[in-house]
């Protein structure tokens, strides 16, 4: 199977299962109102994991939208009759997401790695370590820039060489 | 770097890019690492992490997917078929009636999804073809739906008015509040206008001969109290400040939810279905977010705000024509980018500008996102022309330009209007919150 292919499934797979976590969230801050307002017993767990739930669902989705082409772009120049104008244009908008997520995932590592070495503990009242929180950060950034240098590479290829196009 | 140099060259480059259809997200998390890295070399590059982390870890971010979530299940679900039957049955046997029961769905579908694509595409799709069949003129309909669809970035639950308060720490509840009543008067004048042209002009948009008898009008009505109860209730508790935005989004979403499962729609396809949606487009606005974050550190950082601030403070112009020249700043803005983007780019340099100034910062923010609305249908570049298009495809581009046009005068004099007397804004939030 073409490596690209299994690039763009594996990142399809991960953002539909992802996509889940809005319910997942959504029935977290239910559970918490009803405890705090109905019961006046608010969770001590609660608003600490509703943070930790969106963060990764935020972070985990962006490749996704990418392949679902939902990332907005002004057209007036996209989709032109020429099959290079139009790999070209592709190979900007990766180039920069590539430029962008590089630096991420990249300073996203050393955020893991201290938060591991120190065991950083977040700010709720739970005090739970941190490293899931940036381990999850390293890890959306990597798999939206490994996308990213997918469609370069698919691109780059296009416009070297654009597949013929069906005259009529 | 100087000031001018970086102002110059963060924002050409990031203009390069965007007119170049580099996605508005990629092109401003770039144009930040470029210039970080110039400046301060790869040393530099954690302020772009640490902005994104900021916004991952900030749980008002959480209330955007649950709007989202809950706007695209009231679109999927039948519910907004039978709200369209409720409001074609009651808009009755008068000149432009069906269009002015059009154009309250139309906004009513816009602020429960927030989204200005999707409540013009299905007022659209529901709606056009019972107008088409009764005789109405084609042009006349589009105008109104494209501009009836734009409200719903300005009427809350708005996740526009929600970027806005995050980025600037105003109260969301009062910018909820200004938002309704900015919303509401606009669709006041919109349906205003429909109606005296539809009188002026009955051949446009006739009156419709058939009976409905009172018995079904009274049923159809069924269909409405559920959305606009969740959303009453949803508005309520945020604007009397017993939950935060997030909280209510969330409660709202699950009541949704609940009311599609009792209906017997709440498949697992539907589920799935609403699930990757609202993926798609809550993976749209929270990585521009992230992007956007990131670019305004760097400039910021680089005292580039500052900058740009004491410049616009140091003009020797009048208060009132330094608001006005920010307010078409964003009108201008709202053809070409995503309103997210322009909120979170603009807000950090306008906002204190204009408290310092000492105008009110509820009543020039509710009108800036008035102005996102007329971008977003101004000719030559409005999206909302776009998707008229997609609706008409055989309506010829300059056709569809006339037809919103009305509409962008209309909308740009009630702005106007809303700015020369700012005590309409002002005080309206002031009685409404009881302060």
């Amino acid at each position: 199977m073409n490596p690209l292919r299994i690039i763009e499934t594996f990142n399809l797979i991960t953002g539909k299962v992802f996509s889940f976590f809005v319910f997942l969230g959504m029935a977290i801050v239910v559970y918490e109102v009803i405890a705090r307002y109905v019961f006046n017993a608010p969770s001590v767990w609660a608003p600490g994991y509703t943070q930790r739930v969106f963060a990764g669902y935020f972070i985990l989705i962006g490749a996704y939208t990418l392949i679902k082409g939902g990332h907005v772009r002004v057209d007036i120049l996209l989709d032109t009759r020429s099959p290079r104008w139009n790999a070209f244009t592709n190979i900007l908008n990766y180039l920069a997401l590539v430029i962008w997520t590089l630096a991420l995932s990249y300073e996203a590592w050393f955020y893991f790695i201290d938060a591991w070495e120190f065991n950083e503990l977040d700010d709720s009242a739970l005090r739970h370590p941190m490293w899931p929180v940036n381990l999850t950060l390293f890890i959306g950034t990597s798999l939206i820039l490994v996308q990213g240098i997918s469609g370069l590479i698919a691109s780059g290829i296009e416009f070297i060489k654009p597949k013929q196009q069906i005259k009529g | 770097m100087s000031p001018e140099l970086l102002t110059a060259g963060m924002f050409g480059l990031l203009l390069v890019f965007i007119l170049a259809g580099v996605s508005l997200a990629f092109a401003l998390g770039s144009v930040a690492v470029i210039f970080v890295v110039i400046m301060h070399g790869t040393d530099g590059l954690f302020p772009i992490l640490s902005a994104t982390f900021a916004n991952m870890w900030s749980i008002s971010l959480a209330a955007i997917p649950l709007f989202v979530m809950m706007g695209i299940s009231l679109g999927k679900s039948k519910i907004a078929s039978d709200l369209y039957r409720a409001f074609y049955l009651w808009s009755g046997k008068v000149n432009g009636g069906l269009l002015v029961g059009t154009t309250g769905f139309a906004s009513l579908l816009s602020a429960m999804t927030g989204s200005c694509a999707a409540s013009t595409l299905t007022t659209g799709m529901v709606g056009m073809p019972a107008m088409e069949k009764h005789g109405y003129d084609k042009k006349f309909v589009l105008g109104t739906i494209g501009a009836a669809g734009t409200l719903g970035i300005l009427i809350p639950p708005s996740i526009t008015l929600i970027v806005i308060g995050m980025s600037t720490g105003l109260s969301i509840g009062k910018l909820f509040m200004g938002g309704l009543i900015a919303g509401l008067g606009m669709l006041a004048v919109i349906l205003a206008y429909v109606v005296v042209k539809a009188n002026l002009q009955p051949e446009k948009a006739p009156a419709t001969t058939e009976s409905v008898p009172l018995a079904d009008k009274i049923r159809s009505l069924r269909a409405i109290i559920l959305p606009v109860g969740i959303i009453s209730i949803v508005l309520l508790s945020i604007f009397l400040g017993i939950a935060t935005p997030t909280e209510a989004a969330a409660v709202g979403a699950a009541a949704v939810l609940l009311a599609i499962a009792i209906r017997g729609e709440l498949d697992w396809s539907f589920i799935k279905d609403v699930s990757y949606s609202t993926a798609t487009m809550s993976g749209m606005v929270i990585w521009i977010i992230f992007g956007a974050s990131a670019f305004v550190s760097v400039y910021s950082a680089a005292n580039g705000i500052n900058f740009v601030q004491s410049f616009l403070l140091s003009l020797d112009i009048s208060p009132w024509l330094l608001v006005l020249a920010m307010q078409v700043a964003g009108f201008i803005l709202g053809m070409f980018l995503d309103p997210i983007g322009i909120i979170l780019l603009v807000m950090p340099i306008f906002m204190p500008v204009v408290t310092q100034l000492g105008f009110d910062p509820i009543w020039f923010a509710v009108i800036f996102q008035l102005n996102l609305c007329v971008g977003y249908i101004s000719p030559p570049f409005g999206y909302n022309i776009f998707y008229l298009k997609t609706l008409s495809p055989q309506t010829s581009i300059l056709d569809l330009y006339k037809s919103v046009l009305p509409y962008v005068v209309l909308m740009i004099l009630f702005g106007v209007f809303l700015l020369a007397f700012p005590s309409i804004l002002t005080e309206g939030v002031n009685i409404l919150t009881g302060s």
